[in-house]
């Protein structure tokens, strides 16, 4: 129980926040795009939400292929957690095989959640070192959840195959993704 | 899908005609009102995918709440030929053997008016609720996993979370047969390890609630439910556990669709041959995910009776609770069925869905074979829940299934939007309900207004006759992930 033990009971948690943070990509997009970010609770360059009654559906983007992969990890840890919070204190090498590029991604954010749920690493920045159509391995830098520090969002049971799409599209890369939640 | 495009079959069902690639038709239960929310999203066009997969029988249905999901829809129905049909992981889902318990009490309304606020607190501390929540029971050790994974809910009891009885008011008793621990992959273990007896996020929750209505009293009083008293209802599923069981398999499952030469029109609904190697494998690990789920209501169930007697310090017999039902409703099962007027084994997929077996069937418990099998139907956390009891109906048209809840209507992200500047606790506690939550979105995301009305839900299965209406319970106290 230590865990959530030592969270506080708050009462009407919600009540606290009142913006709704979405596609933060500090590293990669400035102040002002960031506020703007806030504001639509969408970052173009990093990925959007779709919508869908159920479960969550985003869009991501990346001018590149291992990029894309990239965008699509922080998309996933942007949905779990506020990512605000989670400092790059560790580093992580992650390497996944899949059948094709659809299967690569969904089996990349998979491990990911794997990670997540298994040992508590919430992951904050990736970088891909390696990429062929069925081989992906990255770096992933993050740290131990700590409930005094972190505040999760959504569980996200998986990544699925449905209407999944990773394709380009003019010179850039797009991937449409539904969690499941 | 256009209106046009169905034929009503009467008030409250739909058929899509057999066209293209489906091997049955597909039939929508719904009222006109119901069916344009139904008609507002892709799920239709889900339910002529699924008819599409091999050996399905009869039609693919989906039930009032159905809404879009993944592969399946939610709400959604199939039974396959065991024979020559095929088995989906997309027909049961991530969290496998997602589902509900009730438990009556003898405490009436006047009796904890007062403690609500108490009795949420004091829930809220003992079950580990929210993202990543664990640790609810010591880490188990691999083999006593196994054990879980085999026995499920008879496990728990075993280690002192309950009563056998319990196990008797249970879906399979607690455990489905056939789980085969070998094909649970290390991942799906360590995942899961320290999850059990937690209750998870999203629309997983536990209520203390009173019995609002009494629409059938001889079954109600077979329940145990008379109007005004107290019952907790659980809902939650397999964590992690199930999560890892159901993705491991769909990349088993993608490279045997591939093998058998099945075409499908969405990848999630990658599927095998039930009586094939990849099928059996499947089976036997979302056994073991099944019972986990199991043993995780059962252990919650014992740990909120318990919170409940120290709260109000009061003793089991002044207590009275017991466990009701407990029913999943996101499972593959075999089941006997009559398909043209033959008696035969079937594989029932239920995603979303809810057993609703009729008076005199050898697997409702003992205790309520005389009226039928209790139905247990949660809406969303404003509005109401229903037990509801399974018919004969349900065994002629629906492989007696029945809805298994309200279906959104509004995506979590459009319910955060329309609760912007509003709190959602507060607008509950005018209504006269003590809510708590881990998560900051939770409380927007599962506003009442992101569901359809529960009341209208239940009220198209019961004028189909799939599901009678027994009682509606009202909730007073809500502790959600």
């Amino acid at each position: 129980m230590e865990l959530m033990q030592g969270r506080r009971l708050a009462d009407c948690p919600h009540s606290r926040y009142t913006a709704n943070h979405r596609g933060r990509g500090e590293a990669r997009i400035g102040q002002e795009q960031a506020e703007m970010a806030r504001e639509d609770q969408i970052d173009e360059q990093l990925y959007e939400t779709l919508d869908h009654t159920a479960d969550i559906a985003v869009r991501v983007r990346g001018d590149t292929l291992p990029q894309l992969f990239e965008n699509a990890a922080y998309a996933l840890f942007d949905t779990l957690v506020e990512l605000d919070g989670v400092a790059e204190a560790r580093e992580e090498i992650i390497q996944v095989d899949g059948a094709d590029l659809a299967e690569l991604m969904v089996t990349w954010l998979n491990e990911l959640l794997f990670l997540w749920e298994s040992q508590l690493l919430l992951f904050k920045r990736f970088e891909v070192t390696e990429l062929t159509d069925t081989r992906l391995t990255a770096r992933a830098w993050g740290e131990l959840f700590d409930e005094a520090h972190h505040a999760l969002l959504t569980e996200i049971k998986a990544a699925t195959y449905h209407q999944l799409r990773v394709e380009k599209v003019g010179t850039r890369w797009s991937a449409q993704l539904i969690f499941d939640i | 899908m256009e209106r046009h495009e169905l034929k009503k079959i009467h008030d409250n069902l739909y058929e899509i005609p057999k066209t293209g690639q489906m091997k049955v038709p597909g039939r929508i239960f719904a009222d006109a009102a119901l069916l344009s929310t139904i008609l507002a999203d892709q799920s239709p066009e889900q339910v002529r995918n699924v008819a599409t997969l091999p050996g399905i029988l009869r039609y693919s249905l989906a039930m009032p709440d159905m809404h879009w999901g993944y592969g399946f829809p939610i709400g959604g129905v199939a039974a396959t030929d065991i024979k020559t049909g095929v088995i989906s992981p997309g027909g049961v889902g991530y969290d496998i053997n997602c589902g509900v318990r009730l438990v009556r009490t003898d405490l009436r309304h006047s009796d904890v008016r007062d403690r609500v606020r108490d009795l949420v607190g004091a829930l809220f501390e003992k079950i580990p609720c929210g993202v990543g929540s664990r640790n609810a029971i010591p880490k188990l050790s691999l083999s006593e996993l196994d054990r879980v994974l085999v026995e499920g809910a008879a496990w728990a009891v075993k280690n002192g979370f309950g009563t056998t009885d319990d196990l008797e008011h249970t879906e399979e008793s607690g455990s489905l047969p056939g789980a085969n621990s070998d094909k649970v992959s290390e991942r799906a273990r360590e995942r899961g390890r320290a999850q059990l007896g937690t209750l998870g996020s999203g629309n997983h929750f536990l209520e203390v609630q009173r019995v609002d209505e009494i629409f059938e009293p001889a079954v109600a009083d077979a329940f145990g439910l008379q109007e005004g008293s107290i019952t907790l209802m659980i809902h939650s599923g397999s964590r992690g556990l199930g999560y890892q069981v159901c993705d491991d398999y769909l990349k088993v499952m993608a490279r045997a669709s591939e093998k058998y030469g099945f075409s499908l029109p969405d990848r999630q609904l990658a599927c095998a041959p039930v009586t094939s190697r990849e099928g059996k494998d499947y089976f036997g690990a979302m056994a073991c995910a099944a019972n986990f789920a199991w043993a995780n209501r059962q252990i919650m169930m014992h740990l909120g009776i318990e919170t409940v007697l120290k709260t109000l310090q009061i003793s089991p017999r002044n207590l009275g609770a017991k466990l009701v039902y407990d029913v999943c409703h996101n499972i593959a099962k075999f089941e006997e069925h009559t398909v043209d007027g033959k008696k035969r084994m079937v594989c029932v997929h239920r995603k979303g869905a809810t057993r609703a077996y009729p008076p005199g069937h050898p697997l409702v418990p003992r205790a309520y074979r005389a009226v039928g099998q209790p139905v247990l139907i949660p809406g969303d956390m404003g509005r109401a829940s229903y037990v509801s009891v399974g018919t004969e109906a349900a065994m002629e048209e629906t492989f007696g299934s029945t809805c298994h809840g309200a279906g959104r209507v509004l995506s979590r992200h459009k319910a955060v939007r329309a609760a912007k500047g509003r709190s959602i606790c507060r607008e509950l506690e005018d209504q006269g309900i003590i809510a708590r939550s881990r998560g900051k979105r939770t409380m927007a995301e599962e506003m009442p207004e992101a569901y359809k009305d529960i009341n209208n839900v239940v009220q198209v299965m019961h004028d189909a006759g799939i599901a009678r209406k027994v009682a509606r319970l009202k909730p007073l106290g809500v502790i959600k992930g």
